[in-house]
């Protein structure tokens, strides 16, 4: 396409940036379930709807700030991902394939439409006063609703790594993933460390749809599309890296906004769905290579 | 070959239970025909010794809806202006030339499914036996459903879908109360004109931004084509997938750099709310925004976009403030408020509608023949359609009437400008005679705002 | 060989000719939609057509799940390319659906064979993923596609009483029933004869392990390679009925993660993957309980949204969690068989 100049392909990379740390933080929850019980969890992108009208809700009706409410939002979430752990995941840890996925697949379909039933199938929309904040930096522009989001994500994440990496139980939880039986081994109790991978991963999304509220309408499939990013980010990070989940969502929120410079921007998501498949051709195992 | 034959037993069984299953529907299928029958039989011919044979039985209609599904709540609203109608009609004295005969409906979902509303279709012409079929919204169910009703030869009566592919596919027993979109871009393109005669704009160039379903493609192209023919230039189209649209940023800044007069945008709700912000945040204020219905007047939009929506407009098929123009609407208005809490809107007003056409059809069918020989009736019922002349006067919609030409289509009908001003509510801008309120244009820049 | 091997299929598939149960449902299938045209009532044998359409699709879906041990979520990939096959070569060329309905399931073959290369280089859920993106991947273009319609997509003209046979369009869903049997007709046979050749048993050593069956010599990627063409042209198949029967095909409809890709798996995983039968027989119980569900749900509450997906979702963890050898593994457990093959 003519006309395509390096201001608006340095607005495009913000663009895509600022949205690709959502894309990550959804991923990083499916890193850490998979990266610990090797379990996937199709209703991921539910969670974080769930953690988008959480969020929605304690704002309009309490009054809460949206960022006040999205810890609130996290632990509500973390809540219901105990319990699907303890009543669902923990049946199907070692059951074939098709079980877990069929499993995960249902729990998808009990959220989402439950929710429809609920709440309606109604679209909300946050408002806030930082809603109509908006930073210029030459051709870049920077709505303060999306720079939040994106900061908060990074913090989620950076708070996430102290956690995993220099905690007792982020270790003890690292060891689960590497060795289940040597863990246990160790006196870990590896069922309350499936608990709090498949608490906090789904937590950490919610805390996503907590964040997306700020900027992007909530109704009951906002989950779908976020979902399918995720999967592609963390097939980028290579597959269990948590870290790897967030710089490849990054990567597809810029490779979406950059293309939808020079292709039809009704095709980005097919540029990124071939991101994805181009990626596991040439490097089966990820940019970033290896477990948590 | 040996593991083969105990498990020939139990698949056996199992098939057992599948036979089991199908004549247990086939004995609760023919039951519920025959109560059908029974019914029918029982009430028609008491009724028609009761008063005498002056008043007759029930006359059926199919309605093909999406009852479940993502649109199920525009769904219940369409159900809600075809019961008030038949209600009204009922309470009324029925169809007085078929001797005061009920209208009764027989309701199909679609699940907002082409193959679901075929197959209702298929249930309700040979299974109900309704005299005609009124839906189905998506255009998408519209083909399907009214294909299968051009085949067995029964009239179908569309008030709600707007693609118009559907009166192109030259089919004879197929009717159209709404205008569809090409009628609507056109009626915009005149709009525009008028515009710059009466404000002196001087708009002189477009641009197209839209969601890539068979509506926002086929918009876009009724767009083009009349705005090129009203010598307009185009200099952006843009289109974006909505059910995966997080964010259209990107979108927006290349319609900025194209730096358009006017901006034509069909939308959903979601990409609607993205769009409006996006626009916000790049400072993007062509001096028109004009809007293709849908995500734009759908209440989840007005009712949280905010002040971020004020002065952009969009193409309408009706709006609260006609109730001050169209004498006959306020009254019904009033009474269904009462009934169901809320304000008529496009899609209840329009299925209301019509219900109220089929009607006027269905008086003059009762002359030349009888229900009770439903082929014959289904042709007279058509040809009653195809020869009727509506006045303005008695729609509560803003048409000049209802009169179908040869391809089906209601060549009376029109749409409405409205935009949304300072008090967060649409108003009448266009055509003249049904207006409210005079245009805010031009489109203020973001920046300049309060 | 591969004569020897229908024929040894035909002799095999013989076996269940001697059961008075098969006999039963045969005519019983057989006899449905002339039973349900003279009760008038279009819905049910209209089930019938749909339970056949998903069941011919979750067969074939099933050999590369029960079979392979490959975990498809996107059939509709090849479900999609057979419909719109069938449609184009009858609208635009003028070719018969008798014949359009094989090039479809040739088409949805090829497909799979084209997509076996990129897709058998990733394991497990991965795999499983990839499926889905692939055909999200074809949903968008052909949505963008304009000589397939795009987005509004393609409906059959209407022909007349002369040419009916000939674009097969017949009123009402009965005609189909038999055009349906006949596709399900060749699918058993040709099924049998690949699940009970050697072919079937590669196969089975590849979903128990993979690693295994390379180093017992087996060439791995071609034995996914023909699972996956033979999956493919059946599914295929079942579009071309879609599109046969509804005359209309659009991108949204028939590349549906929900209503093809994830029915045509819960119906095989309702009946039961390690099963021959099973995906079938699950057709015959999914697709009816959820058009009741849908129904009666709407009926009893019309203002709330969703409820009868959720009975879905409930219906496949139960079945997931507590049944995951489907309803008829269960019941050949019951018996006390041992998993068969076939």
């Amino acid at each position: 396409m003519a006309g395509v100049g390096l201001g608006d392909i340095v607005a495009s990379v913000v663009d895509g940036v600022l949205i690709g740390g959502l894309y990550g933080l959804v991923g990083v929850g499916l890193a850490l379930i998979w990266g610990v019980m090797e379990v996937i969890n199709f209703a991921h992108g539910d969670y974080m709807m769930l953690g988008a009208l959480a969020t929605y809700f304690l704002a309009t009706r309490l009054g809460l700030d949206p960022l006040l409410a999205a810890p609130v939002a996290f632990g509500l979430v973390f809540l219901l991902g105990v319990a699907t752990q303890r009543t669902v995941i923990n049946r199907i840890l070692d059951a074939p394939l098709l079980t877990q996925i069929a499993a995960t697949f249902a729990v998808l379909l009990i959220i989402r439409y439950g929710v429809q039933a609920a709440f309606g199938p109604y679209t909300r929309r946050l408002s806030s006063w930082y809603a109509n904040e908006i930073y210029y930096l030459g051709p870049v522009v920077i709505p303060l609703p999306k720079l939040i989001a994106f900061m908060a994500s990074v913090a989620v994440a950076a708070v996430l790594y102290f956690f995993l990496f220099h905690t007792r139980t982020g270790i003890a939880l690292r060891a689960t993933a590497q060795d289940r039986e040597v863990a246990q081994l160790m006196g870990i109790n590896v069922h309350r460390m499936y608990e709090l991978a498949f608490g906090i991963g789904v937590g950490v999304a919610g805390l996503a749809g907590a964040i997306a509220s700020l900027f992007y309408p909530v109704f009951p499939e906002m989950g779908a599309f976020f979902a399918l990013i995720a999967f592609i980010a963390v097939v980028l990070g290579g597959f269990g890296s948590v870290f790897g989940a967030f710089l490849g969502g990054i990567i597809v929120g810029v490779t979406e906004a950059v293309s939808a410079l020079f292709i039809d921007p009704a095709l980005k998501d097919v540029v990124a769905f071939l991101l994805f498949i181009v990626i596991v051709l040439v490097k089966p195992t990820g940019i970033f290579g290896k477990k948590v | 070959m040996a593991s083969m034959k105990p498990s020939i037993g139990l698949i056996a069984a199992i098939v057992v239970v599948i036979a089991l299953i199908a004549g247990v529907m086939v004995l609760k299928g023919g039951e519920k025909t025959t109560t059908e029958t029974a019914t029918t039989q029982a009430t028609s011919p008491a009724a028609g010794t009761a008063a005498g044979g002056a008043s007759g039985g029930e006359i059926k209609i199919g309605v093909i809806l999406p009852l479940s599904g993502r649109l199920a709540e525009t769904g219940a609203d369409l159900k809600h202006g075809i019961e008030f109608a038949v209600e009204q009609i009922n309470s009324m004295g029925g169809v007085k030339s078929c001797g005061g005969a009920k209208l009764v409906v027989v309701y199909g979902d679609s699940a907002g499914k082409p193959e679901v509303g075929a197959a209702e279709a298929e249930r309700l012409i040979t299974q109900e036996k309704v005299v005609a079929l009124v839906g189905a919204y998506q255009s998408a169910v519209t083909k399907t459903a009214s294909e299968v009703a051009e085949r067995y030869h029964v009239p179908f009566l569309n008030p709600d879908s707007t693609s118009p592919a559907l009166t192109q596919r030259g089919y004879k027993w197929f009717f159209r109360t709404t205008p569809h979109d090409a009628m609507f871009a056109e009626q915009q393109a005149e709009f525009i004109k008028w515009l710059n005669e009466k404000y002196n704009l001087g708009l002189k160039t477009y641009a197209i931004i839209h969601e890539d379903s068979e509506w926002g493609t086929k918009v876009a192209e009724a767009w083009k084509k009349y705005f090129d023919a009203a010598g307009f230039k185009l200099v952006k189209e843009i289109s974006y997938h909505a059910a995966t649209v997080t964010s259209l940023d990107a979108e927006v800044k290349a319609l900025k750099a194209a730096n358009p007069d006017i901006l034509l945008v069909a939308s959903y709700v979601q990409d609607a709310i993205l769009l409006v912000q996006a626009m916000k945040a790049n400072n993007f204020a062509p001096k028109v925004v004009l809007a293709q219905d849908a995500g734009f007047i759908s209440p989840s939009y007005v009712q949280q976009v905010g002040k971020d929506g004020w002065f952009i407009m969009s193409r309408e098929v009706f709006n609260w403030d006609l109730m001050g123009k169209i004498p006959r609407l306020k009254q019904v208005n009033e009474e269904y408020k009462k009934k169901y809490g809320v304000d008529l809107n496009g899609n209840s007003a329009r299925d209301y509608t019509g219900i109220w056409v089929l009607y006027y059809a269905l008086e003059e069918a009762c002359k030349k023949a009888s229900p009770d020989n439903l082929e014959e009736f289904r042709a007279a019922l058509r040809d009653a359609l195809a020869s009727l002349e509506i006045p303005a006067d008695k729609l509560i919609v803003p048409w000049k009437g209802v009169k179908f030409d040869e391809n089906g289509q209601n060549i009376l009908g029109q749409g409405i400008i409205v935009q949304m001003m300072e008090d967060g509510k649409y108003h009448t801008i266009y055509p003249p005679e049904y207006a409210t309120a005079e245009p805010k244009v031009p489109f203020p820049p973001w920046n300049e705002r309060s | 060989m591969e004569a020897r091997a229908v024929l040894h299929a035909l002799r095999g598939l013989r076996g269940y000719t001697r059961s008075p149960y098969v006999w039963a449902a045969s005519l019983l299938l057989v006899a449905s939609p002339i039973v349900f045209m003279k009760l008038g009532l279009p819905f049910y044998a209209n089930m019938v057509f749909l339970a056949l359409m998903y069941g011919i699709a979750a067969m074939a879906w099933n050999l590369m799940q029960g079979y392979t041990g490959l975990f498809s979520l996107g059939h509709a990939v090849f479900f999609g390319v057979g419909a719109y096959t069938t449609m184009i070569l009858a609208k635009y060329y003028g070719v018969t659906p008798w014949l359009g309905i094989w090039a479809a399931g040739v088409l949805a073959a090829a497909v799979g064979f084209l997509l076996g290369f990129p897709l058998f280089r990733l394991r497990s859920h991965w795999f499983t993923l990839a499926t889905i993106a692939v055909a999200e991947i074809f949903k968008l273009l052909f949505a963008h596609w304009g000589y397939v319609g795009g987005s509004a997509g393609l409906q059959m003209p209407i022909v007349g009483p002369d040419e009916q046979l000939y674009y097969l369009q017949y009123p009402g869903p009965y005609i189909y029933v038999y055009v349906a049997l006949l596709v399900l007709l060749v699918e058993l046979v040709v099924l049998y004869a690949v699940v009970n050749s050697k072919i079937g048993l590669y196969l089975q050593t590849i979903r128990e392990d993979e690693l295994v069956a390379q180093t017992l010599g087996v060439d791995t990627f071609r034995y996914k390679m023909i699972a996956m063409v033979v999956s493919g042209f059946f599914t295929g198949l079942a579009g071309a009925l879609y599109a046969v029967r509804f005359r209309f095909v659009d991108p949204f409809a028939v590349f549906d993660l929900i209503t093809i890709s994830t029915y045509i798996a819960v119906a095989g995983i309702v009946g039961g993957i390690y099963t021959f039968i099973g995906p079938l027989v699950g057709a015959f119980i999914f697709v009816p309980a959820a058009e009741y569900v849908r129904a009666t749900i709407v009926q009893a509450f019309p203002r709330v949204f969703g409820l009868h997906v959720v009975i879905v979702g409930v219906i496949l963890l139960v079945i997931s969690l507590f049944v995951p050898e489907g309803v008829v593994g269960y019941l050949q457990r019951r018996a006390g068989t041992v998993r068969s093959r076939g």
